[in-house]
């Protein structure tokens, strides 16, 4: 159909695009934003590493119409960098060999942000069931685990 | 996804003018989770207007009357999972969400969605139709109820018309008394579509005598069913370990006569009789003593 | 010896920040100016011969720039890695539902597809062959060269297995049967393609594990000059072995439509697309026979195995090589026939996947042994370790094991300390005999040796290059082009820099693979990239060293004596100078401190003929051990602990090799339980395209408490001690968790087929239960 306009938060910066809002919420922030740190592993919902916070929880954005995003707040990876328990949680990953191939890890570190938010202490079995949407083929989740428990150990200092 | 039109309501009224506007067919837009999936590859929502309700504030959320948990039908399966009055009233339902996905899903995924979607395999429809769920269905600004497994024609198909919004779900309130087991059975421990699911609810007088009894099977029949004959078998007696190998075959057994024999019957019916068996058993424990 | 600078330690992985912020570039998160999308369309059958492709219609849609098809391709119409047998776009005939029949290009992605369904093909149908089985039974050649459809054979023949066999005092003769399994990188394919506005030159971009090969592929198909072809692989979003052929039949097809159109190209797979095009691991049929004395010496092991090919030869001799030498395990024992055949079908084609058909043998293996201990009233362990190879030994293949550590009983022995195996295994073997346990345990242990780089059967082929230049600055650019696929190489390519420098290892920076700059150097397979890569660089480093002494002679003259480079300092003499002191000496006399570093591995001594020798250089000696538990009341498998205990040579980085193994661990257990593609033996179909259906194991199925052992003992045949871990890390998992389950079960080798599923365990659950039920019955007839 034809574009319409939406206007949304996304990253804490307000954002106006005009688009068709049958697309991807993906679609959207890949093409029409430019974001490429949001990735497309499935498509339908199993893989998360779509995943993005959506008006403050995690969400498969591949499973999000663009017209959902109207008046929406957004967090995308590109957030993360400067936003101080994202980059805690960044910081964690990269320390603790979380990240292998990489393709999943923007993916988890959403997951992890949105569990942290709401979940300033979370036990490893929280922790697991907050990442249970995020597959991964390269670490087999242990490191992940980890490294979620430990930014959640330093942002509570 | 292809569409024709997108309109985006925050009332229901809103919503019975978008309908009664829009001209050729509609979709009605809730978490997206089965409808994005199916719109993906071939243009299924092509010519459609897709009305999305996800912002109508008033189909969000569980308020209580005296004897009825309302659920708005677009409360989202982790809402319900962590409702306290959900919880409170109907445990069974909350675990059922719960089951769902994962959490990106069930942070999007909404009851109403998971019952129009009608997909046998959905969880929460076991639950609900143990605890006698009503569904509050509205045309054109006109509600009426109908009982949860009315709704249901055969797989993936129901007889609402596609201006008919579920607006409510009606959940009984179930005494404190009231025991219950939701047992989900997935090729993994979470994100598996369910190969079966056996929710049981019942209910005990002090001398240990059945006085409310409802056991069904989920992902295994064409829709939702309930079984007078199962509930039945228990209801005013103090349960023995044979009644509940009975309760358990005979459940069991309904699934060649209704479902009839299939490749997957050869799993499912001896994994139905043992997990009933199994949840009957925890479910009496005491009595059984 | 002197001590590591920097091996042995967690140095972080140069890419980790880019890509826990999101910037690192995927294949498909380039975009190009005038960059054309393309859609494939597929064949929709898997067997048949192709009359015509109708693309009229899709050229005339809206924002179509271009439709190709096999007729646009220039040269030779078929490529492979080593046989050249595969269309990249199909002419007279298709082989399997993943052949593409044509391609779109178009201004957008959406146009493309919308093209890309209006195409349509004449076909004329011919039998579909779905099984290894179907096709040695037909009449009908997939590949004409191949008339019995046989596409490779390995055997291998120790002493004499038939007359042990008739001697054996114990035997056990079975069988198992293996499925297809998806590699399942996160990142489908993509690819991009960019024509030179110069000349006939292409670069190509994206998630290509093999490079080397896709350029010759190119050269010979689009008729340019290989040093036309530029391979500049974008960040790899994991491979497993899966990114070679399939990345390479997409980046031919969008060469061609970029050199056609002179416009950048891209196509990335969709994972439905993904699944049905790539190639898998082999599905394999086992007919296994062990014969032991009845003290539990093991003295006959013949193993035939059918491996499943599918269309295209692909990967399947060496896989059928590995299946045959590697499948009969690290046992000592004399009399060994081991036979692997290798067969075409119309199924998906297989090829490399992570353990290149051993995990399917360990599996078959494993369990067989099992079965023979319980025979023999042994404990698993008991008769792994009665039979395990020692120093010394010979290797069922031939091998005597002389030249390192052998070290797989101290491996097998740490594995089992970490499940308590000893201890476990009687008390679960006593408790499980309860009838009214409805939850069993069971513990279940495997063990390999894995040849480290290609083996025996590509002897005098195997080789890596690297190009290492010290710059004025002093810093160390290094040029390789074995491909980091998220295993972490690139940055223990780093560290084996500094090592071979004797610098620090902040001097050593290291460019993108380009094939433009790093000369050739085969691809990053067959747990060949720390090895060769490391006797490639320590190579490369002497020879600059060679070159930074020569300015040094220059300067205080011929008699300076040995010069160490060490802890970034170079001392000979009474001199101690500091590393850029050396480079301004060396750069003051106009040298050239650049080297281009080369390392074959030695040829190893095989007979093809027999089926006897060294099949490989050097081996990896891993076990795997699991806990689990299995519901009689569903079929379901928890799996409470694994553990995984590996010798890969010295370990450079701890932490990256303990992720190679949690991840390992993981990818077994998905194959031993679940990940199941849905294939059809009658119309070679597979159902399970998506993550929906193809599950992989998800965090709340791994167990929180899997543990990683490392156990390195450096390799006197490779050049940083290293040998390989990557394919290790997964090789006996999937056999560990199946012999656990068969314990648990209270039958040994009982489940004879993979995935072990809800269905086929319950199968097993059952007849326990149908038992337990006659026993009662009887035990009641007895009372009465
Ligand atoms: C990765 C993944 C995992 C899943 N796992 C499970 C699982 O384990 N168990 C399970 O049961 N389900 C599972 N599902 C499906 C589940 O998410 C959906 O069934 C969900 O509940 C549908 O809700 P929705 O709001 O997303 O519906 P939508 O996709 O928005 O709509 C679904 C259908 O219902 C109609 N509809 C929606 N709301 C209404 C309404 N109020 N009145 C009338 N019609 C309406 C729509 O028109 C559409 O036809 C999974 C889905 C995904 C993507
Ligand atoms: S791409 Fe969205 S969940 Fe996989
Ligand atoms: S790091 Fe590769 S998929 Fe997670």
């Amino acid at each position: 159909m034809s574009n319409i306009k939406l206007s949304f938060i996304l990253n804490r910066k307000p954002y106006t695009v005009e688009t068709d809002p049958g697309k991807r919420m993906l679609d959207v922030l890949r093409e029409d934003l430019g974001l490429m740190g949001t990735k497309e592993g499935c498509g339908v919902g199993e893989c998360g590493a779509c995943t993005v916070i959506l008006n403050g929880k995690a969400v498969t954005s591949c499973l999000v119409l663009a017209g959902q995003m109207q008046d929406a707040e957004i967090l995308t990876i590109e957030g993360m960098r400067d936003d101080e328990i994202g980059r805690v949680i960044q910081e964690c990953f990269v320390e603790g060999d979380a990240v292998q191939c990489g393709f999943c890890t923007p993916g988890f570190i959403m997951s992890a942000y949105a569990l942290l938010m709401e979940n300033p202490t979370p036990t490893r079995d929280e922790i697991r069931h907050a990442i249970a949407g995020n597959l991964c083929r390269c670490t087999g989740y242990i490191p992940i685990t980890n490294a979620i428990e430990k930014a959640a150990k330093t942002l509570a200092k | 996804m292809k569409i024709r039109n997108y309109i985006q309501v925050k009332t229901v009224e809103a919503f019975h003018e978008a309908a009664k506007a829009a001209d050729g067919p509609i979709t009605i837009l809730a978490g997206g989770t089965d409808v994005l999936v199916n719109g993906r590859e071939d243009d299924v929502y092509k010519d459609c207007t897709v009305i999305d309700i996800f912002p109508v504030e008033a189909l969000h959320g569980v308020c209580e009357t005296e004897n009825m948990l309302l659920i708005g039908a677009c409360t989202t399966h982790e809402a319900i999972s962590h409702d306290p009055l959900v919880k409170q009233y109907a445990p069974i339902l909350a675990e059922a969400c719960g089951a769902v996905g994962s959490l990106q899903t069930r942070n999007r995924a909404t009851i109403g969605g998971n019952l129009a979607n009608a997909s046998p395999a959905a969880d929460t429809m076991s639950a609900l139709a143990v605890l006698h769920a009503e569904l509050v269905i509205e045309r054109d600004g006109e509600a009426r109820v109908e009982p949860m497994t009315a709704i249901f024609t055969k797989p993936y198909k129901t007889n609402l018309a596609q201006n008919d919004l579920i607006t409510t779900i009606r959940v009984p309130k179930q005494s404190p008394n009231v025991r219950y087991d939701y047992v989900k059975v997935g090729r993994r421990k979470v994100l598996s579509i369910s190969r079966m699911t056996v929710a049981t609810l019942l209910e005990m007088d002090n001398n240990g005598v059945v006085t409310r009894f409802d056991m069904t099977v989920g992902a295994t029949f064409p829709r939702p069913m309930l079984f007078p004959d199962i509930s039945a078998m228990l209801v005013g007696k103090r349960p023995s370990e044979q009644d509940i190998i009975g309760v358990a075959k005979a459940l069991s057994d309904k699934i060649p006569e209704i479902a009839g024999i299939r490749k997957s019957t050869i799993y499912k019916q001896p994994v139905c009789r043992n997990i009933s068996e199994r949840s009957l058993r925890k479910l009496f424990a005491d009595i059984l003593k | 010896m002197k001590r590591p600078s920097t091996l042995g330690k967690n140095i972080e992985r140069i890419d980790a920040w880019a890509k826990a912020e999101g910037t690192a570039q995927y294949g498909a998160d380039i975009r190009l100016n005038n960059m054309l999308f393309c859609k494939n369309v597929y064949s929709e059958r898997a067997h048949a011969k192709l009359l015509a492709v109708h693309i009229g219609e899709a050229e005339k849609m809206p924002g179509v720039v271009k439709v190709v098809t096999g007729k646009d391709i220039p040269g030779a119409k078929m490529f492979g890695e080593l046989f050249r047998d595969q269309y990249a776009l199909a002419c007279d005939r298709v082989r399997y539902f993943g052949d593409v029949i044509a391609v779109v290009a178009a201004e957008t992605q959406e146009q493309a597809n919308e093209a890309a369904k209006r195409i349509y093909a004449d076909y004329e149908d011919l039998p579909v062959l779905a099984s290894p089985k179907m096709a040695m039974e037909s009449d009908i050649a997939i590949n004409p060269e191949y008339p019995d459809n046989i596409c490779g054979e390995v055997h291998v023949n120790k002493g004499d297995s038939e007359a042990a066999l008739k001697e054996a005092e114990v035997i056990v003769k079975t069988n198992y049967k293996t499925h297809f399994v998806e590699h399942a990188y996160l990142e489908p394919e993509s690819v991009t393609a960019v024509p030179s506005p110069m000349r006939d030159e292409v670069t190509v971009y994206g998630s290509m594990q093999a490079p080397y090969n896709a350029r010759i592929s190119i050269h010979r198909m689009l008729n340019i000059p290989m040093s036309q072809i530029i391979f500049k692989p974008s960040t790899v979003g994991g491979s497993f072995g899966g990114k070679i052929e399939t990345a390479e039949a997409n980046a031919i097809r969008v060469s061609l439509i970029a050199l056609l159109t002179k416009r950048p190209a891209q196509v990335t797979l969709t994972r439905d697309e993904s699944i049905r095009e790539s190639y898998k691991r082999h599905p394999i049929e086992f007919d296994i026979e062990i014969g032991a004395k009845k003290d539990g010496t093991m003295t006959a092991l013949r193993m035939l195995s059918i491996l499943d090919a599918g269309a295209y030869i692909n990967m399947s001799p060496p896989v059928a090589y590995k299946t045959a030498v590697l499948g009969v395990g690290p046992y000592n024992v004399d009399n060994v026939h081991s036979c692997s055949t290798a067969v075409l079908t119309n199924n998906n084609h297989t090829g490399s996947m992570r353990g290149f058909g051993t995990p399917q043998s360990i599996f078959a293996l494993e369990n067989t042994i099992d079965t023979l201990a319980a025979k023999l009233g042994m404990t698993p362990t008991e008769f792994r370790r009665k039979n395990l190879l020692r120093n010394g030994d010979v290797s069922p293949c031939g091998h005597l094991m002389d030249f390192h550590e052998v070290s797989i009983v101290e491996v097998m022995e740490k594995a089992a300390e970490a499940i308590d195996f000893d201890r476990k295994f009687k008390q679960y073997k006593e408790e499980n005999k309860d009838p009214k346990r409805r939850v069993r345990r069971g513990v279940g242990i495997s063990t390999s040796m894995r040849g480290a780089s290609v083996g025996a059967d590509g002897n005098g082929f195997d080789v890596a290059r690297v190009l290492i230049e010290v710059m004025k600055d002093a810093s160390i650019h290094t040029n390789i082009g074995l491909v980091e696929i998220g295993q972490g190489l690139r940055t223990v390519q780093m560290m084996m820099v500094a090592e071979g420098m004797g610098v620090k290892l902040d001097r050593v920076t290291l460019g993108e693979t380009d094939t433009s700059r790093s000369p050739a150097t085969g691809a990053c397979i067959a747990s060949r990239g720390t090895m060769l890569g490391g006797g490639a660089i320590a190579d490369a480093c002497r020879s600059l060293k060679l070159i930074l002494n020569q300015g040094l002679s220059m300067k205080y003259g011929d008699d300076i004596g040995e010069v160490t480079y060490e802890d970034d300092r170079v001392r000979f003499g009474e001199y101690d100078l500091s590393f850029d002191e050396v480079v301004d000496i060396a750069y003051g006399y106009n040298l050239t401190p650049a080297a281009i570093g080369t390392y074959a591995i030695p040829i190893t001594d095989w007979d093809e003929e027999k089926g006897y020798g060294e099949p490989f250089y050097s081996y990896t000696y891993s076990c795997h051990a699991a806990e689990v538990e299995v519901d009689l009341d569903t079929g379901a498998v928890h799996v409470v602990k694994m553990a995984g205990c590996h010798d890969p040579g010295r370990i450079i980085n701890p932490q990256f090799a303990e992720g190679q193994i949690y991840g390992g661990l993981t990818m077994g257990q998905g194959m031993a339980l679940i990940e199941d593609l849905g294939h059809s033996d009658k119309t070679a179909a597979i159902s399970n395209l998506n993550f929906n259906n193809y599950l992989l194991p998800t965090a709340m199925d791994v167990p929180d408490t899997n543990e990683p052992i490392l156990n390195g003992h450096p390799d006197p045949r490779s050049a940083f001690g290293g040998r390989s871990l990557g394919e290790p890390a997964t090789e006996p998992a999937a056999a560990a968790i199946a012999c656990a389950v068969n314990m648990a079960l209270g039958k040994p080798g009982a489940i004879k087929e993979l995935p072990f599923n809800l269905e086929r365990v319950m199968e097993i659950a059952q007849e326990i239960d149908k038992q337990r039920d006659v026993d009662a019955a009887s035990a009641a007839v007895d009372k009465a």
